[in-house]
């Protein structure tokens, strides 16, 4: 790590330092607050990227080019409509496609037809939205164990099992980490604290923390191709973009070269209008469109991509905190991921000498609150 | 809704094989543009069609991969991840606008067919357009 980025971290942990130094609080439960609040604020940024997957359908149709429609563009269309899961779109679209013929049909037919199928995506949005809920309301119970507030994960159970049911109905698969998801809900399930020494919180919190590892483990991992497919579906919207914008413009210019070259032949003298980048006025506007398309997609990247980093982050933190706190390693799933200097790898070593409990929690809550803060800045840029 | 996906590939490897598909997309757009002049309008607008076909199909893949179930990877990944990387490097190659005209339309075909193995299970299709897009690399 460079010597600014060094500066840039201890300036950004100012606050926080602060806050874990001043005041009656234990200092440990108060910087596992705020890391789990940090991660928390991804929470209402989330549905924005789940919504603009549907959205991202409708951008990328918008950007097909208008022109012919093939026989083997409507086979295809009658294909791929028939394997629609929504029943009253597929019926619509179906009739639509049966009245359609290849040279009678409107140059925008086909660009319409794609615009339409993005329709079965219109609940994508929700139910993705619901699965990924369910990690922050896990770390929202983390939290609230480190706080002075009474705690009953009743309600967390509720919330959690509503979240999960929701978005297996919406998606309608079975989730495929039910398995990890059944480990939680079931932790969760078995724990009502109400009692409430800091001594009691942390032992609680390490039980949670270590009790739940291997199966917020697959969760996270199970999370993550959803944003990957996120960040995929707007390589394919950037393609159909430049295309759309590119060609435009290189029609616009090949058109325009051939118009001037044909007044020049016949009217010397008379002014070429061609920018200073070789681009005519419409062509220009068009630049500008592209640009400023792309500066919005660069931002709708930017910020899937600090949320798949924020995952693995809380990931590598899910890990390294189990990894410290276990106290054998037959308490793990991953101990073979576990650093070497791990207590529950090495016991008997100085190097893995345990601290304890509390300067444990604190030290792993301000590096991971410090590796969060910056993928949170940026998920904030999202725009709608 | 049910989306069923048989065990032969993992929601991974198709997000992948989705990339490598806009990854061709973006090849045939810069020939296009290379050979801007001298193509004719109806091959133009032909590879043009084309290529927004790729991306846009990709698009789907990449969408139908958040709503499946993640499965097993199988023997069916390494023939589809040949198809894609064999397309990727003869597109490269080729500098007719007829003998991209024939290959961007069976990359399409696979591509779409993969789609329909996703919400089908079925993947016959996908085999045969795959070994399609192989057998016509090799003669590039």
């Amino acid at each position: 790590m460079n010597a600014r980025k060094k500066f840039a971290l201890a300036i950004s942990a100012i606050p926080l330092l602060a806050l874990v130094s001043g005041c009656n609080d234990s200092v440990d439960l108060q910087a596992v607050r705020a890391f789990t609040a940090k991660a928390s604020e991804a929470s209402d940024r989330f549905p924005l990227i789940a919504d603009d997957f549907y959205a991202s359908c409708v951008r990328g149709a918008d950007y097909v080019p208008i022109g012919q429609f093939s026989q083997s563009d409507i086979d295809a269309a009658v294909e791929r409509v028939s394997k629609i899961p929504d029943e009253a779109l597929r019926t619509q679209l179906q009739g639509q496609l049966q009245a359609l013929k290849p040279n009678d049909a409107s140059p925008f037919a086909y660009r319409d037809l794609r615009r339409q199928e993005c329709e079965q995506y219109a609940s994508l949005g929700r139910a993705l939205n619901d699965r990924h809920q369910f990690l922050f309301t896990y770390l929202k119970t983390l939290g609230d164990l480190a706080s002075d507030q009474l705690v009953d994960y009743s309600a967390a159970v509720d919330t959690l099992g509503g979240s999960v049911q929701q978005a297996a109905v919406t998606l309608g698969t079975k989730p495929a980490d039910a398995e990890a998801q059944a480990g939680i809900f079931k932790f969760i399930a078995t724990k009502i604290f109400t009692a409430i020494a800091d001594n009691y919180r942390r032992d609680r919190l390490k039980e949670y923390l270590v009790g739940n590892s291997g199966a917020v483990d697959k969760y996270i991992q199970f999370l993550q191709p959803d944003v990957v497919a996120y960040l995929t579906a707007l390589q394919s919207e950037d393609t159909l973009l430049s295309s759309y914008y590119r060609f435009s413009i290189l029609s616009e210019y090949q058109a325009r070269q051939r118009q001037l070259a044909s007044v020049g032949s016949s009217q010397p003298g008379q002014p070429l209008r061609i920018s200073s980048r070789g681009l005519t006025e419409p062509a220009m506007n068009m630049d500008r469109r592209l640009a400023d398309a792309k500066a919005q997609l660069q931002r709708r990247t930017e910020a899937g991509k600090s949320y798949l980093t924020m995952l693995k982050i809380l990931q590598a933190a899910n890990v390294e905190f189990a990894c410290k706190l276990a106290d054998q390693p037959a308490q793990l799933e991953f101990v073979e991921r576990c650093p070497k200097a791990s207590p529950v790898v090495e016991a008997n070593t100085k190097a893995a000498a345990k601290l304890p409990l509390d300067r444990t929690l604190q030290t792993l809550a301000v590096k991971y609150y410090l590796q969060l803060k910056p993928e949170i800045i940026r998920l904030n840029n999202f725009q709608e | 809704m049910e989306r069923t996906m048989s065990e032969s590939l993992s929601k991974e490897s198709l997000i992948e094989i989705a990339e490598s598909i806009i990854e061709l997309a973006r090849k045939l757009g810069i020939f296009l543009e290379t050979n801007f002049g001298n193509l004719t309008d109806t091959e133009f607008t032909t590879l043009h069609f084309l290529q927004a076909r790729l991306a846009s199909t990709a698009g789907d893949l990449a969408r139908q991969a958040a709503t499946i179930e993640q499965t097993g990877i199988k023997d069916l990944q390494d023939q589809l991840e040949k198809a894609t990387a064999e397309a990727l490097r003869a597109i490269q190659k080729i500098e007719q606008s007829k003998q991209m005209l024939t290959f961007a339309a069976a990359v399409l075909d696979f591509a779409v067919s993969l789609s329909m193995g996703v919400t089908t299970g079925k993947w016959t299709g996908v085999v045969t357009a795959g070994s399609k897009v192989v057998q016509l690399a090799a003669t590039i």
